[in-house]
């Protein structure tokens, strides 16, 4: 594991690593250092380590040329010996107060071009821990290179909208340089300086220059603020690039430009000329200082009302701090004396600060003389070109300048008002009824036409073409003003012209044109669809689309209403052989959902045959539960194992079931045979898995053939947009095109440059195809249940079943040797380490081994943990046993690169009080492990909305003790209980049990696990022996 | 030391061209150009304007200064009557005098009336020089007549001001006559700094930061920054206009332009690079 960091240095980027203190070639200690600064970081990354993980990740730049190697000290909270390591580096906890320090660290000084160009300019959304392996595990890009990366976007968003100016600067040894200063007029500008120095980590404030000095942070916006001009200068000048140099005798004004490109900075002339300069430089500038105070003058352009071209511009005083407050220039003309107090907010002089105003504005906008040629104007009317020259220039620079501006609120929204076209559908055949008759799919026929249109209004073509004619920038169409750009309108003409000849496409090849109108064609501003086409294009949003059913009479249990809903949904789809995707949040039952759906089909449409259910190997075990819990009908089976069916065999096997539960990791291996069988339907189930289009398991799922394709997954997939491709092409290949055209029509123009009209585009073409509907969504939670009980069944590794066995087996054979003391000591002995392997191998052993890959368990959390924090929960975690809780801590730690609570019996009440604090506020840790009995009672936890049991007590009053950490009655968010149970082993046993037997579950909380030790050896045989289901083999 | 801006130096805007012509208009064209010099090099130390009066310190080739007094005509008060009741006849007026500018239609406003705000005789101007030179104007009072030309190009109320009433005073008789009845009420002094962002409102290091010491508050603030072209292309330079500095010299404003369109065409290269 290493950890990416930069700071900022004053003068150019320093980037260093920290890595995992085991893997430090050079184990020095560090002593509390004193004097800070004095000693070197003990856990940082070698330089040349550095220079390879750049190079691999920004293969653009030549690290090793451009960066040297350089010396820095930086403050960290420090403890007795150690810095804090930052969240995801595994922490040697240093109980005890932390203190700033400095420490040496040693990296890569980068210039600031460097900087911007070869990383800022790279940014990838996507995490790199998965390929950026550094041959050392995973990478982590540290928060402060998160920040100074976003610092980067920044001054490119300053220099990309020319928010600079040539200014003057004193120079560090004396005399005067040229300089590019940033101008934060803008207020979204200033909104993100804002935010970005309230975002800051304090670390990057910790740059010091000697080592010896007085150990203090720098104020963040003294840091921002240093960056932000350094870096515009010196972006700036390095882009404009050397001049050739002027004379000694050239005017000072020519020296100074020259001065601000290239290398020199220095002004060298008399003293006179350039006081001179900077006295004229101030004068040119004063604009972009001006305080306007607590009003400012604001001009409200109104359209014409009454069907003319009239304009009125009005005049007004305007609130700085609420632009909704305005006085009319026909009242101000009423104020009388020098000091006017209006809604609380006193201001001096309002008639001349209108007067002067209008006349600062008159030197942006000559056209306002006009207006001003009576002693108390309160506007002038503009015709519509006067108009339109405003809106589109004319406001910008009065906003910019700092003036109010008001215009008609459609002239924002007028980019979605722009000449285009709209594919009119029409099926070829009518259906009467949509549901039960229609047997329509992609491949059904359709007619269809390109209809001229602005915005959502269609034009017809002569009336088109009149108004492009017209070669005016504003119309009015039906009474609503436009914005139309001549141009665009004939190129949008020619466009059409050419499509004319085929009307009648499949209806899959008709959805395609948005895709396939080629880049520098018109805009597809909608789709008008008629008949079943409609119903279905609307997807779910018109609720009257498709018929709700009715629960099938073989489903054991009760549905909720939004998932009676959901499973319609999916019948409707599926009864056209389009391929859905579920993608409700964890927790609101897609599992039962598409039960549902698999009697419903088999009792209600007849379906014969099997459906291909493909899920990681975490979930089978839970997929088996469900099914035979509320659908008991269902012939179900799994095909995993090394005795699983082959061939004919299988073949034959499958047929005679209605689902086949498998895995992603044996799709491709057992591609062959799953190929060679027809199945009704094919499931996903965490279609994430297939996130990645050029896997092999994503391949080999695509080749199945089926009716019809469902995917489910509890992430939202609509904004990682490659993942949402590989998902549409496994469910409606083809559909949204060819990887590579995806990416251009889509991916890039959304995730790079924002475009909302792709994002819009790209949603109506998926909106028939994804349901999603969140927890927090008031309909749904109405049908929720504030606390919400699941049961997560998993299985066992290979390796935890044959421990488990051995373990019994050795034990059972002393069991039914001994009697008394001895018996009970051993069954409760025999009791604790099979839970404990089903819990990990590692903790049974005690031998600190890897943990990847070897628990059931363990797998299944980290799943179900990155769909959680990718919601933005928090997750509360219970083991019974520390050593367990420890693991957990170090594991989750690195698989989600952030910082893990653990609170066992041995923190400290200060400690543990802080660790609360942390977890309560919503910046702290997202994960809190906690070993039941430290975190049973007196913990306020209320800000997890997921509770996990790791493993079981068997005592639901402890339990549930637990759960109310977190959940706390009059608590408007609903909490989510997961315990965990290995399928097959004692704990399924003892569950099952409990559930049978009410009384006995009384008994049980009295006693605790004791009455275990009452039952005989072939109750114990029963109750310890592993069931064959229980492995997992692979 | 009064320096004198620009090359060509005196009256860029009209009204001060108009004073210089009215001083030219009386024949003094010969001995006010030897003055010139003297503006353009600084040799006025100060200059005062007062109702009616100006003061002013001149080096000359003594050690010690000189002193030059110029006296003007002011107006009457019904001739002022007749100013401002022009003055008040368009918004316009008031509103470029406040933004720093002679109106330069006010001249048609005023040629109906019987008053100029410039002297029209050589008798409405007399001046004095503690300099031996017998002449009148003398280099030193040249001078000054020019550094005042400089002076009403940087505020046009002082012509008003030498005339007879200062800043306050027009402004408010003016707005007397736009507003119907005036009260009179104290006036509070002008405040407030320049709109920073609030430096202390950016967060404090306290204990509690070294809990967040590495993340800040990176994770919750998602914070999203758009690089996207400029709705204005230079909008900073047309508000900003030409640099005074600049004056006349096309291809260092061209210059400038250029500047600012290759940051701009660099920054989207850099911003949109896929």
């Amino acid at each position: 594991m290493i950890v990416l960091h930069v700071a900022w240095t004053g003068r150019s980027f320093f980037i260093w690593a920290e890595q995992e203190l085991g893997s430090c070639t050079q184990r020095k200690r560090g002593r509390p250092p004193k004097n800070p600064g004095g000693i070197p970081h003990p856990f940082q990354a070698p330089v040349s380590k550095i220079v390879s993980l750049l190079s691999l990740l920004y293969p653009g730049v030549d690290w090793g040329k451009v960066a040297k190697e350089d010396k820095l000290w930086i403050l960290l909270p420090t403890g007795k010996r150690m810095p804090l390591p930052s969240p995801g580096l595994s922490a040697e906890s240093e109980n005890g107060e932390y203190k700033l320090a400095g420490w040496e660290i040693t990296g890569l000084s980068v210039p600031i071009p460097t900087f911007i160009e070869g990383i800022v300019a790279c940014n990838h959304d996507e995490q790199y821990g998965d390929e950026g392996d550094s041959g050392d595990g995973h990478l982590i890009f540290g928060d402060d290179w998160n920040f100074w990366v976003l610092c980067g976007r920044f001054v490119l968003r300053m220099l990309c909208r020319q928010k600079f100016i040539p200014s003057l600067a004193p120079g560090e040894e004396g005399g005067v340089v040229a300089v590019w200063q940033p101008v934060f007029e803008d207020p979204e500008d200033r909104g993100i300086l804002k935010r970005l120095i309230s975002a800051m980590p304090p670390v990057c404030c910790g740059m010091i220059k000697q080592p010896k000095q007085h150990a203090e942070l720098a104020m963040p916006y003294d840091v921002i603020m240093d960056y932000l001009r350094v870096a515009t200068d010196e972006l700036i000048r390095t882009w404009l690039g050397d001049v050739s140099q002027p004379d000694q005798n050239a005017p000072v004004e020519r020296k100074w430009l020259y001065a601000l490109r290239g290398r020199e900075r220095r002004i060298i002339a008399p003293k006179r000329q350039i006081e001179g300069l900077v006295k004229g430089l101030k004068e040119w500038t004063a604009v972009l200082r001006e305080n306007r105070g607590s009003f400012r003058t604001c001009l409200r352009l109104e359209e014409p009302r009454d069907g003319s071209e009239n304009w009125y511009l009005s005049f007004h005083l305007q609130a700085t701090d609420d632009p909704s407050l305005l006085v009319s220039a026909r009242d101000v003309w009423q104020m009388n004396g020098k000091v006017v107090t209006l809604l609380n907010r006193q201001f001096e002089h309002p008639q001349e600060r209108l007067l002067e105003d209008l006349g600062k504005i008159l030197k942006i906008y000559p056209p306002l003389e006009r207006g001003l040629m009576e002693p108390r104007p309160e506007g002038m009317f503009l015709t519509t070109d006067e108009a339109y020259f405003f809106l589109k220039e004319i406001s910008v620079l009065l906003q910019d300048s700092g003036f109010g501006v008001l215009v008609p609120s459609w002239w924002r929204e007028r980019k979605k008002r722009t000449p285009g076209v709209r594919l009119k559908l029409r099926p070829a055949q009518d259906y009467s009824d949509v549901d039960s008759v229609g047997q329509f799919g992609l491949d059904s026929i359709v007619e269809f036409d390109w209809k001229l249109s602005i915005g959502e209004e269609t034009i017809d073509y002569e009336e088109f073409k009149q108004l492009a004619a017209l070669k005016k920038p504003l119309v009015r169409i039906r009474g609503q003003w436009v914005e139309l750009n001549p141009r665009d309108m004939e190129a949008v003409i020619r466009w059409l012209e050419r499509q004319k000849g085929v009307k009648e496409v499949s209806l899959k090849e008709a959805l395609g044109m948005v895709m396939y109108v080629e880049d520098d064609g018109p805009d597809i501003t909608g789709i008008d669809s008629e008949g079943w086409l409609h119903t279905f294009l609307q997807g779910l949003a018109g609720s009257e689309s498709y018929t709700i059913l009715d629960t099938p009479p073989g489903f054991c249990g009760k549905l909720r209403p939004y998932q009676i809903r959901g499973f319609s949904w999916l019948a409707f789809l599926r009864k056209r052989g389009f391929g859905a995707c579920l993608a409700d949040d964890m927790g609101l039952g897609k599992t039962v959902q598409v039960i549902a759906l698999l009697l419903y089909e088999r009792e209600c449409l007849g379906v014969r045959g099997p459906t291909l259910l493909i899920c990681p190997t975490s979930v089978v075990g839970n997929w088996m539960r469900e099914v035979a819990r509320f659908a008991p009908g269902l012939k179900t089976f799994i095909h995993h194992g090394t005795d699983r069916a082959t061939g004919k065999e299988f073949v034959e096997k499958a047929s005679r079931h209605d689902l086949v539960i498998s895995t992603y990791n044996l799709v491709h291996r057992d591609l062959d045979i799953l190929a060679m069988v027809n199945w009704k339907g094919i499931v996903l189930d965490e279609a994430q898995n297939i996130k990645n289009p050029s896997t092999k398991q994503a391949q080999s799922v695509r080749k199945l053939k089926s009716e019809y394709r469902i995917a489910l997954t509890g992430t939202p997939i609509e904004n990682r947009l490659m993942e949402l491709w590989s998902i549409m092409e496994f469910l409606n290949p083809g559909y949204l095109g060819s990887r590579e055209s995806f990416r251009r029509k889509f991916v890039i123009p959304i995730e790079k440059h924002g475009d909302e009209r792709r994002a819009w585009q790209l949603k109506q073409l998926i909106k028939p195809f994804i349901l999603r509907r969140v927890k927090t969504d008031p309909a749904i939670i109405q049908d929720l249940p504030l606390k919400q009980e699941n049961k997560v069944y998993c299985t066992l590794t290979k390796e935890q079943a044959t421990l488990y066995q051995a373990v019994v087996e050795e034990t059972m054979e002393r069991i039914a040797a001994s009697t008394g003391i001895e018996r009970r000591g051993l069954i409760l002995s025999l009791l604790t380490k099979l839970k404990q392997i089903c819990d990990h191998p590692a903790l049974f052993l005690g031998d600190g081994s890897l943990l990847d890959n070897r628990s059931g368990k363990l797998m299944r959390l980290v799943e179900m943990l990155d769909e959680i924090l990718s919601e933005g929960d928090k997750a509360l975690i219970f083991t019974q046993y520390a050593k367990m809780g420890k693991m957990l801590q170090t594991y989750l730690q690195r698989a989600f690169r952030r910082e893990v609570l653990f609170l066992h019996g041995g923190v400290r009440k200060d400690e543990r009080d802080h660790m609360i604090e942390r977890f309560q506020t919503k910046e702290g840790p997202d994960i809190f492990v906690l070993s039941l009995k430290a975190g049973g009672v007196g913990l306020n936890l209320t800000q997890a909305n997921h509770v996990f049991h790791f493993d079981r007590w068997w005592n639901p009053a402890v339990e549930n003790q637990a759960t109310d950490r977190a959940f706390r009655i009059g608590q408007h968010k609903n909490v989510q209980v997961h315990k965990y149970i290995c399928i097959g082993t004692l704990e399924e046993k003892i569950d099952m049990l409990i559930e049978r037997k009410k009384d006995l579950a009384d008994k049980v909380v009295g006693t605790g696990e004791a009455w275990l030790t009452e039952l005989s050896d072939d109750e114990l045989r029963n109750l310890f022996a592993l069931e064959s289901e229980a492995v997992r083999n692979e | 030391m009064m320096a004198s801006r620009g090359k060509k130096g005196f009256g860029s805007s009209w009204w001060a061209k108009q004073w210089l012509e009215a001083l030219e208009s009386f024949g003094w064209d010969s001995r006010l150009t030897r003055g010139r010099a003297y503006a353009r090099n600084g040799n006025v130390l100060d200059v005062e304007i007062s109702p009616g009066r100006v003061k002013a310190h001149v080096q000359g080739s003594r050690k010690t200064p000189y002193k030059v007094e110029i006296s003007m005509k002011t107006l009457s008060q019904y001739e002022w009557d007749q100013v401002l009741d022009a003055l008040a006849s368009k918004a316009i007026f008031s509103a470029k005098l406040l933004a720093g500018e002679m109106p330069d239609n006010i001249e048609e406003a005023f040629s109906s009336l019987e008053v100029s705000l410039f002297p029209r005789y050589a008798m409405d101007l007399s001046a004095h020089c503690t300099c031996p030179d017998g002449a009148n104007p003398c280099k030193h009072i040249a001078a000054v007549y020019y550094i005042l030309a400089q002076e009403f190009d940087r505020d046009p109320f002082l012509l008003f001001k030498l005339r007879g009433m200062n800043r306050e005073q027009i402004m408010e008789a003016i707005r007397n006559r736009r507003t119907s009845a005036a009260e009179p009420m104290t006036a509070k002094k002008e405040g407030g700094l320049p709109q920073e962002i609030e430096r202390e409102g950016s967060s404090q290091h306290d204990a509690v930061s070294l809990i967040n010491y590495w993340t800040g508050k990176m994770k919750s603030m998602d914070i999203k920054i758009a690089v996207e072209p400029p709705l204005v292309e230079q909008s900073i330079l047309k508000r900003l206009g030409e640099p005074p500095f600049f004056a006349g010299k096309m291809d260092m404003i061209r210059q400038l332009e250029q500047d600012y369109k290759k940051v701009l065409l660099r920054a989207i290269t850099v911003g949109y690079k896929d």
